[in-house]
């Protein structure tokens, strides 16, 4: 539960001095700001759009927290941060949505009865690797989460998951490994 | 991933990190750090003026007044964009000195035109200061990079600019020592001219400076 008033310069002077509690306090205490700032931007229309913007934010605030300086407010440095990954976001939104039309899900068919693929399963597939990843140790299942789903470099894998570089690249080489091993040897 | 996850995963990565100082302040280091550099290429280039005498100049001390008080203010101005929660007003800040430069140097230009007539508009490769001008900027912009690094990219092309205007700046305020003193229209391109043309094309670069990290695909 987070504090009713907290005081987010002294949580973030503790974050920035390596305390992770204050950290994971200062995180609590700002989301509700940060959904309130998305909810209202015309652009992120989707529930999923704005959570997708609220995460961008608390990622940017992450990269970013050593700009921030304890002798200064603390809602004018995270309002800035908000406002231009918002702003971002939603330019990226309407981009994407000025490029794409949404997929009518219409399985396409062919005359050979052979060449026509199996639809059925497509969900139960997503469903089943998602079960698999779940049963992956923890340090697997987070450098999956972040590397092929959510699709980060590296490097933001790294900042967002505090492992360095070496043990995300094997860890998540193992995860795949038993991956490809429990759904295509299941098979 | 869910953003209780996130929150739990930032939370456990934030290993300790050292608040940045004040713009003011990181424009006073690189000012500290960057003088000595252009110090040496003045005297390593050697003075073409009579320095006693240039100093009794109200034109010369207004003109490098107001460089210097651009480099410093761009410096500035450069570290604020890049922090959060500044005032907008600080994106403005080198205005002031910038248009008091330029003033002067105007002023300037129209005394020579007065005193030297046609042979004001004699155009012709003035290559003799470039490979000071060169040395003194480098060791400026190369800290400004080093320095500018860590920016968050609120307005990276802006930041950019003022991050290239502020060594500009600097090496104009150089340039005053060992460069004869006649401000023909040859000076203006061959000298200005290069300085103004590494602010606006450094600006073009700022996205690719100085970004965020990519961010989760929505």
């Amino acid at each position: 539960m987070p504090d009713p008033s907290p005081d987010f310069v002294t949580l973030m002077a503790a974050a920035q001095a390596g305390d992770r509690r204050a950290y994971r306090r200062l995180f609590e205490a700002v989301l509700p700001i940060l959904r309130r700032i998305a909810a209202r931007h015309p652009a992120l229309t989707n529930p999923a759009d704005r959570e997708d913007a609220v995460q961008d934010i608390l990622l940017a605030i992450h990269t970013a927290r050593a700009s921030y300086n304890p002798a200064r407010p603390f809602l004018p440095w995270l309002f800035a941060i908000a406002h231009n990954r918002i702003a971002d976001h939603a330019r990226r939104r309407i981009r994407r949505g000025a490029r794409e039309v949404a997929d009518a899900d219409h399985p396409e068919t062919f005359l050979v009865a052979a060449a026509n693929t199996d639809m059925s399963g497509r969900h139960e597939d997503g469903r089943a690797l998602e079960a698999a990843i779940g049963t992956l140790p923890p340090g697997q299942r987070m450098a999956v989460r972040l590397l092929k789903l959510q699709e980060m470099s590296l490097k933001e894998a790294s900042a967002a998951s505090g492992l360095s570089v070496a043990s995300l690249k094997i860890a998540v080489h193992r995860a795949v490994k038993s991956l490809r091993k429990k759904l295509v040897g299941d098979a | 991933m869910d953003t209780d996850t996130l929150v739990r995963r930032l939370a456990e990565g934030g290993s300790p990190v050292r608040p940045r100082a004040s713009p003011t302040s990181r424009a006073l280091l690189w000012v500290a750090i960057a003088s000595p550099f252009v110090a040496a290429t003045a005297l390593w280039h050697g003075f073409e003026r009579d320095i006693a005498m240039v100093f009794a100049e109200p034109r010369f001390l207004a003109e490098q007044c107001a460089a210097l008080a651009t480099a410093l203010a761009a410096a500035t101005a450069a570290f604020a964009t890049g922090t959060p929660g500044f005032p907008r007003a600080y994106r403005f800040l080198p205005l002031p000195a910038l248009a008091l430069w330029l003033f002067t140097l105007a002023a300037a230009c129209s005394e020579d035109l007065a005193d030297l007539g046609p042979a004001w508009f004699r155009m012709g490769v003035d290559a003799g200061c470039l490979p000071a001008m060169a040395a003194a900027g480098l060791a400026p912009a190369v800290v400004m990079l080093v320095m500018i690094r860590g920016a968050v990219p609120l307005a990276p092309r802006l930041t950019l600019f003022y991050a290239a205007l502020a060594p500009a700046a600097l090496v104009s305020f150089a340039l005053q020592f060992f460069h004869h003193g006649d401000v023909t229209l040859m000076a203006v391109v061959w000298h200005f001219g290069l300085v103004w043309l590494v602010a606006p094309l450094m600006a073009l670069l700022g996205r690719l400076v100085i970004r965020w990290p990519r961010s989760a695909p929505g």
